[in-house]
């Protein structure tokens, strides 16, 4: 966890130097707004690996560990679900239905709330 | 081998210098002598790469079907490092040759000689001479013609009245947005007199294939008269 | 892996049902693959009504309206529909077997994200029955070309949705790409142990998850600007058409990056695995990996040089500076090669003919980047060469290397060598002569995106050599398809490594992989796992 805590750290540090680097040489808002995000973004992400340091244990960090051992922790599986492809019906029926018609998109939105609610109910 | 292939880089590269327009302006020149570094520096690299990839393909190929592993060695890290910086110099080379080409043909001089605006709308361009009081404008199938001095600096004042477009002179190795709600300036300095032709750059939709125009070069007398003549007639 | 633990299937185990309610990452991955290969076919056509009507001056075969609709299509399908989601397919199907994993972090999401893809590609391909046609504003959608009052028809509506959901999807699947080779590792298999391509795969997920979000938003302020009046890219309000570049290209530069770095990924098994070498600077290939990342987000603008409303030398000297890492990947591949046992294997002869192509890319690119060239390069066939030569001649042949190479792992068949040596040869020469000549079409003043030019411009022979290229393309694809019926055929049993010299754990499995990818899992000690469990005599080289 230490290697991906130090992915997103040193892009935070990336995107944060490039976004003073480029206030400092254009003066433009746009792009130091965009790129500043993308550091924040990172850090957010950076910051959340650094507080559960230490309690989160993960099979792959264990240099030696013997390989029976796999996926020992890691649970159940489902082969299928009938509600992922319905979910992605809703999004589009949705977004489509917001630009063209607005009938569409109350009930894709319906439908949307329906299956996220079936999604939960499958998963716990 | 290597060095047949940097023989051969070197002829592409000239080919490539020989298709690129003649310089017509004074930045052109300047830009040209750009493209001939870059073109130089590309067929080097290209054959120096690409070479090895040959070479390596060919001098390493498997001679014997039961190898099961060639060479251990995964690591060398001098090597790395050489393969780091060196391209790290010839890049600040390059941008060494950049920014102050850049600048020069950015550089805008005051007062401009003649001033023209150019205007691009769906689908030609109209050319204004504010000081004259001189107006062209084409459409897409009789192309409008601008024409400037050659030897004076030239100010074009470039906007759009509806979307995006590009005004590209090929033969000045140039072309700049015409943005609506914004204004670039740039100049032209010819060199020799002809006639250019032109296109519009930015795709803008339907007829963005037919909206060309041609520059034509003239002598200050020439230009004058021109002027003067378009000056009445409007 | 007795561990894992599956709920009985309730829906279906085989036939139409099953593909539509799976959430096994192996199946996602071949959906994902077989739909992006569909729109390959598709834009191939369509690229093939192109290279007719410029075959010769002066046609007019399709006319400009038609035209416009099917190159928009054309790059669309290629960038959003092909390319990209080729690599999402192959990383959906590889992570996990790379990383001895059971399945991805979120099965459901992956399911989820696969067909909300699927949906936006019709979605865009949809306006092609709609009145008005197909939207027809280029693959960018500049504004104000792509507003209401120039492009009022519900094509652009439609495909500024589809792009939508694509764009959502990715994302979502990069959260996938993401958790999953950092929780889900198996035993031993440490972060510096995972193979190039899910290190790779990370990058392009952490590119995805700063990169879409910006389209995202870039689309719906063009949606209110269509539909609402709200005028973001519109001066005559006060709004900004060069800011709606700006944002698209902060979406569109990464992307060219997501388009790329999974195979850079590919480029380096397959190099390895065929030169029988252990990949040459496996540290140095990741860093770079990260620095064409990192560098990938600060660049947008240098498609921006020639609108005069951006700071040139900034975004040159961070374009210049990504041809370093890139430069790195190309040395440590020839490294890896140095000294090898090299056959030629057709994944082995894509690889090469990647190497060949993408330098040309790579190299012209670095030209681009100096705005003094871009001024008379921008947006000329110059441009299409080059980045046809890093998308085509680079990704493309990527995707037929991974295609060669990982088809045994996933269809339990090879394919045939030497239907591959004819479509690699077609292709390899199809490709060049194509596209070569279009740098000197655009150094001559060819435009981008003309339906059509006057025979006085001397453009005839080239246009003609490209469109003899294309054809060829075309033929070398009809032989990849040839290919593919025939060899699934004659399907044999294969070992667990096809190949004889594959690295990475997915070599480990059988051919194809059971439901949770692994019976038994070896030992993982060092970065070549499959390769210590099959040739235990070599094992000390890998700890190198």
């Amino acid at each position: 966890m230490n290697t991906a805590m130090r992915v997103f750290l040193s892009s935070t540090a990336f995107g944060l130097g490039v976004s003073a680097l480029y206030w400092l040489t254009t003066h433009e808002n746009v792009g130091t707004i965009l790129l500043g995000l993308f550091g924040a973004g990172f850090a957010f992400v950076a910051g959340y690996l650094f507080v559960i340091r230490g309690k989160a244990r993960v099979d792959g960090d264990e240099q030696r560990a013997p390989a029976e051992l796999a996926g020992e922790t890691i649970g159940v599986f489902s082969l299928e679900s009938p509600w992922p492809i319905v979910l992605a019906c809703c999004t589009a029926g949705l977004l489509i239905g917001v630009v063209l018609h607005p009938m569409l998109a109350f009930m894709a939105l319906i439908a949307l709330f329906v299956t996220l609610w079936q999604l939960v109910r499958e998963s716990v | 081998m290597p060095v047949r292939f940097v023989a051969l880089a070197a002829a592409v590269a000239l080919t490539g210098c020989a298709a690129i327009p003649h310089d017509a302006t004074q930045q052109a020149g300047v830009m040209q002598g750009v493209w001939a570094i870059f073109i130089t520096a590309a067929a080097v690299v290209y054959a120096l790469v690409a070479g090895l990839i040959v070479w390596a393909a060919i001098a390493y190929r498997r001679r014997d079907p039961a190898t099961v592993q060639g060479a251990g060695f995964s690591q060398n890290v001098p090597l790395e490092l050489a393969w780091t910086v060196i391209p790290l110099i010839v890049v600040g080379g390059l941008f060494a040759v950049t920014y102050p080409a850049e600048r020069h043909v950015e550089s805008v001089v005051t007062p401009p000689a003649e001033t023209v605006q150019v205007t691009g709308f769906r689908w030609s361009w109209r050319f204004t001479y504010p000081r004259a009081h001189v107006t062209v404008e084409g459409t897409s199938d009789k192309p409008p013609e601008l024409v400037l001095p050659v030897g004076r600096t030239t100010e074009i004042r470039l906007a759009s009245s509806d979307v995006i477009h590009a005004f590209w002179v090929p033969a000045f190795l140039f072309k700049r947005d015409a943005i609506p709600g914004i204004v670039n300036v740039y100049d032209y300095t010819p060199l020799r007199e002809g006639v250019y032709p032109g296109r519009c750059a930015e795709y803008c939709g339907t007829y963005h294939a037919h909206m060309s125009f041609t520059v034509r070069v003239v002598s200050p007398e020439e230009f004058a008269r021109w002027l003067r003549d378009h000056g009445t007639a409007a | 892996m007795t561990a894992v633990t599956a709920p009985p299937r309730e829906l279906a185990k085989s036939g139409i049902v099953a593909w539509l309610v799976t959430t096994d990452h192996k199946r996602i991955g071949i959906l994902y693959m077989l739909t992006s290969l569909g729109f390959f076919l598709i834009a191939g056509f369509l690229a093939d009504v192109i290279r007719l009507q410029l075959a010769a001056p002066q046609q007019n075969i399709v006319g400009p309206a038609a035209y416009n609709q099917v190159f928009t299509l054309h790059g669309t399908a290629m960038i959003f529909l092909f390319v990209a989601p080729f690599g999402f397919g192959l990383a959906n199907y590889l992570i996990p077997l790379q990383i001895g994993a059971p399945e991805m972090a979120f099965p459901r999401l992956n399911a989820y994200s696969f067909w909300l893809f699927l949906l936006g590609g019709l979605t865009v391909f949809a306006g092609v029955v709609t009145q008005g046609g197909a939207a027809s504003a280029g693959w960018t959608a500049f504004a104000p070309l792509s507003d209401v009052r120039v492009s009022a028809g519900v094509g652009q509506d439609l495909w500024i949705l589809g792009l939508t959901m694509t764009s959502i999807s990715g994302i979502m699947t990069a959260i996938n790409f993401l958790v999953t080779p950092i929780v889900f590792r198996a035993p031993g298999m440490s972060m510096w142990r995972i193979p190039i391509f899910t290190w790779e795969m990370i990058a392009t997920a952490l590119l995805i998850m700063m990169a879409f979000p910006p389209l995202t938003t870039a689309f719906a302020m063009l949606l209110l600007d269509r539909h609402t009046g709200a005028r973001f890219f519109d001066p005559g309000s006060g709004g900004d058409p060069v800011l709606y570049q700006h944002i698209f290209w902060f979406f569109g530069h990464p992307e060219v990056y997501v388009m790329i770095l999974p195979f850079f990924g590919v480029i380096t098994e397959v190099v390895a695995v065929f030169s029988r070498k252990p990949v040459f600077g496996y540290t140095g290939l990741v860093l770079a990996a990260f620095a064409i990342a990192g560098l990938s987000m600060g660049v947008w603008a240098h498609h921006m040089f020639t609108t005069g409303a951006v700071a040139n030398p900034f975004f040159a000297g961070m374009s210049f500076l990504i041809a370093v890492p890139t430069g790195i990947k190309f040395f440590n591949w020839i490294a890896t090669m140095w000294k090898g046992a090299i056959s030629f294997e057709t994944p082995m002869l894509f690889a090469i003919g990647f190497m060949l192509n993408f330098l040309i890319g790579g190299i012209t690119g670095v030209m681009l980047a100096s705005p003094p060239i871009d001024y008379h390069a921008e947006d000329s066939y110059f441009l299409i060469a080059h980045f046809h030569y890093t998308l085509g001649g680079g990704s493309m042949f990527a995707i037929f290397a991974a295609l060669y190479f990982w088809f045994p792992k996933i269809w339990g068949a090879k394919l045939d060598e030497r239907l591959g040596r004819i479509h690699f040869a077609l292709m390899f020469l199809g490709f060049n002569l194509a596209f070569l000549p279009m740098f000197f079409l655009g150094v001559m003043g060819m435009p981008r995106r003309v339906y059509t030019y006057p025979a006085q411009a001397g453009w005839g022979l080239l246009n003609l050599s490209s469109s003899i290229g294309a054809a060829l393309i075309t033929i070398g694809t009809a032989v990849l398809v040839w290919n593919v019926i025939v060899s699934l055929r004659k399907k044999e049993p294969l070992p667990d490594d096809p190949w004889g010299g594959g690295y990475s754990l997915e070599w480990a499995t059988s051919c194809p992989p059971p439901e949770f990818n692994f019976r038994a899992l070896p030992p993982i000690r060092s970065k070549r796992p499959a390769f210590d469990l099959h040739h235990p005599e070599y094992a000390k080289d890998s700890q190198k």
